[in-house]
C-alpha cells in the first residue's frame, strides 16, 4: 500500500456488501443469475409507494410536464418503473415546447430511441475509436452518423455546441466559471460543472441544520445552445403544478411530485431546470412531508434569477 | 478457475475495483451496478482468460467497458435516486483526489492506473487498448497537469 491507496478513501461497505452479494450468486457451470440493479429496485420501491396527489393545474401559457416530455431511449429505465405499474417520463430541460432548443432536444431522443439499441455500434467504438471532429468531445457521439444527425439538427433549430467544460467543486469556482456571482442565497454546498457559453449544472445540499431540501440538481441551459440532458420524472400525472412569482419578480413554474419536485425559469437568455430530490411523500426526521408547495415556494426564493439572464 | 479461487482474487482487487469505478463514475449506485456486472462478465468469460496471471487487468478492463457503458446510459440523464457526495477524506488527499478527478478521462484513468494501481506501461496499455506510446505520452500530459495543480512533490512517491 503506498500514500495513494488514500486518495479514494475506504471502500463504503455498500460497495463491498454489492460484490460479495454477486459473488454468493455465482454457481459452477451454470449461466450467472443477475441481482437486479439496486438504483433501479429502489425507484421500484419509490414508485409502488407514492400517493396521488391533486391533479396538474395548467394555466394559460403554462406547461405541464407531459408536454415537455421527449422520447426515451433508454429502455431499462422505462422498464424499472413500468414494473410498478407507472409511467416513466424523460423531460427535456433546455425549454418548452415552442422553444427551438426543446424540439432539438426531443429530435435528437426521438433519433436515439431507434439507433443502436443493442449497443453494438458503441461497444465497437470502444475498441476501435473513430476519429470524429473534436466539436461532438462534450456529446455522447461515438459515430459519424451521429455526428452528422447532430449537424443536421443543431443547424435546423440555429443552435451551437458546447466547447469547453470545467469542474467547479465549489460555489466560488461556479461563480467564476460562468460568469454569474451572487445568484445563490441558500447555505448550499455546491459541486458541478460549467460550460464555456454559460451553461452550468451543479448538484446542492443544504449546509444548514434546517434546510429546506436536502438535495438538488440546478441546471442553466443557455438560449441558442444544445444540450442533450434530460429529466426521468416518473409518472408526470402525479405532479402538482403552479406558476409561482418569486420575491425577484420572476415567474418559475413549479411541480411538486412524491418524491422530487422541479422548478423551472424561462428567462431571457437562458432556460433554468432544477431537479429536487425531495417530495411530498418523503417524511422528514419529524414523520412530516420534506416538500411542501410553501417549502418548495421558499426555495425558489434562495436563487436571484434575475443574475442568470 | 474454481469459484473460491475468482472470488478470492475479486476481494483481492476490490479496493482497485472501486479507485478506478471511482475515476470514471460519480455515483455511488452506479458504481455498484458496474461492479455487479464486471463480476458477472468475468465469471461467464473467465474460460477466455489464457493467462492467469493478467486476471486483475483483464477483470479492470471489463470494470472499465461496465463505467462506460453506464455513462453512456446515464449521461444524458440525470440521477434521481441519489447524489454521489460522501464525506471525503481529510487533508491533502482530498486536494490530490479533486485534481485527479478534474483530469480530462483521456488522462484521469491511465494516470490512476499507473500511481494508483501499480498496472505497468505494458499492462495498461492492454486494459486501456492503447499502444504503449500512447500511454506514456498520457501519462506525461496528466502528470504535467497535476503538477500544475499540485506541485512536484506529490507525484514523486
Amino acid at each position: 500500500m503506498n500514500d495513494w491507496d488514500n486518495i479514494f478513501g475506504e471502500v463504503p461497505a455498500s460497495f463491498e456488501a454489492r460484490i460479495l452479494d454477486t459473488l454468493a450468486t455465482l454457481e459452477e457451470d451454470k449461466p450467472v443469475r443477475r441481482l437486479g440493479r439496486r438504483g433501479m429496485t429502489s425507484l421500484i420501491a419509490a414508485a409502488a409507494a407514492i400517493v396521488v396527489l391533486g391533479g396538474t393545474a395548467l394555466a394559460t401559457g403554462f406547461f405541464g410536464l407531459r408536454e415537455v416530455g421527449v422520447d426515451n431511449p433508454y429502455g431499462e429505465v422505462g422498464a424499472a418503473t413500468q414494473q410498478a405499474g407507472s409511467e416513466s417520463l424523460l423531460i427535456a430541460l433546455q425549454g418548452y415546447p415552442d422553444s427551438s432548443e426543446y424540439k432539438a432536444t426531443a429530435e435528437w431522443m426521438a433519433f436515439l430511441a431507434g439507433y443502436d439499441q443493442d449497443r453494438a455500434l458503441f461497444r465497437a467504438a470502444q475498441e476501435n475509436p473513430p476519429e470524429l471532429d473534436a466539436r461532438y468531445a462534450l456529446y455522447n457521439v461515438y459515430t459519424q452518423e451521429m455526428a452528422d444527425k447532430l449537424d443536421e439538427i443543431t443547424e435546423k433549430y440555429g443552435l451551437t455546441l458546447h466547447c469547453r467544460m470545467v469542474t467547479c467543486p465549489d460555489v466560488a469556482s461556479l461563480y467564476a466559471s460562468c460568469g454569474v456571482d451572487g445568484f445563490i442565497r441558500g447555505d448550499y454546498k455546491v459541486s458541478g460543472f460549467a460550460y464555456d457559453d454559460g451553461s452550468f449544472l451543479f448538484n446542492g445540499s443544504d449546509a444548514s441544520e434546517d434546510g429546506l431540501v436536502p438535495a438538488f440538481q440546478f441546471g442553466r441551459y443557455m438560449k441558442g445552445v444544445f444540450s442533450e440532458v434530460v429529466l426521468n420524472v416518473g409518472d408526470a400525472g402525479l405532479y402538482d403544478a403552479w406558476e409561482y412569482v418569486t420575491g425577484d419578480g420572476v415567474c418559475v413554474y413549479l411541480y411538486l411530485g412524491p418524491e422530487k419536485c422541479v422548478l423551472m425559469a424561462d428567462l431571457p437568455e437562458s432556460f433554468i431546470s432544477v431537479n429536487v430530490l425531495a417530495g411530498s411523500a418523503t417524511a422528514g426526521p419529524d414523520g412530516a412531508p420534506v416538500m411542501t408547495r410553501e417549502k418548495l415556494e421558499a426555495f425558489a426564493n434562495t436563487f436571484d434569477f434575475t443574475a442568470l439572464g | 478457475m474454481t469459484k473460491e479461487e475468482f472470488s478470492t482474487q475479486i476481494l483481492d482487487m476490490k479496493r482497485t475495483l472501486y479507485r478506478v469505478s471511482c475515476g470514471i463514475l460519480r455515483s455511488e449506485t452506479d458504481r455498484e451496478d458496474a461492479v455487479q456486472e464486471c463480476i458477472c462478465k468475468a465469471w461467464e468469460k473467465k474460460d477466455s482468460l489464457k493467462d492467469a496471471g493478467a486476471f486483475r487487468a483483464w477483470v479492470t478492463r471489463i470494470l472499465i467497458n461496465e463505467c462506460y457503458d453506464i455513462c453512456r446510459r446515464n449521461s444524458r440523464i440525470i440521477v434521481l435516486d441519489e447524489l454521489p457526495e460522501r464525506p471525503a477524506p481529510e487533508d491533502r488527499s482530498r486536494e490530490v483526489r479533486q485534481a485527479i478527478l478534474g483530469l480530462d478521462p483521456l488522462y484521469r484513468l491511465p494516470i490512476s492506473l499507473f500511481y494508483i494501481e501499480g498496472f505497468s506501461i505494458r499492462e495498461i496499455s492492454q486494459i486501456l487498448q492503447v499502444p504503449e506510446g500512447t500511454v506514456k505520452s498520457r501519462l506525461f500530459a496528466g502528470r504535467s497537469k497535476l503538477k500544475g495543480v499540485l506541485g512536484e512533490e506529490v507525484l514523486v512517491q
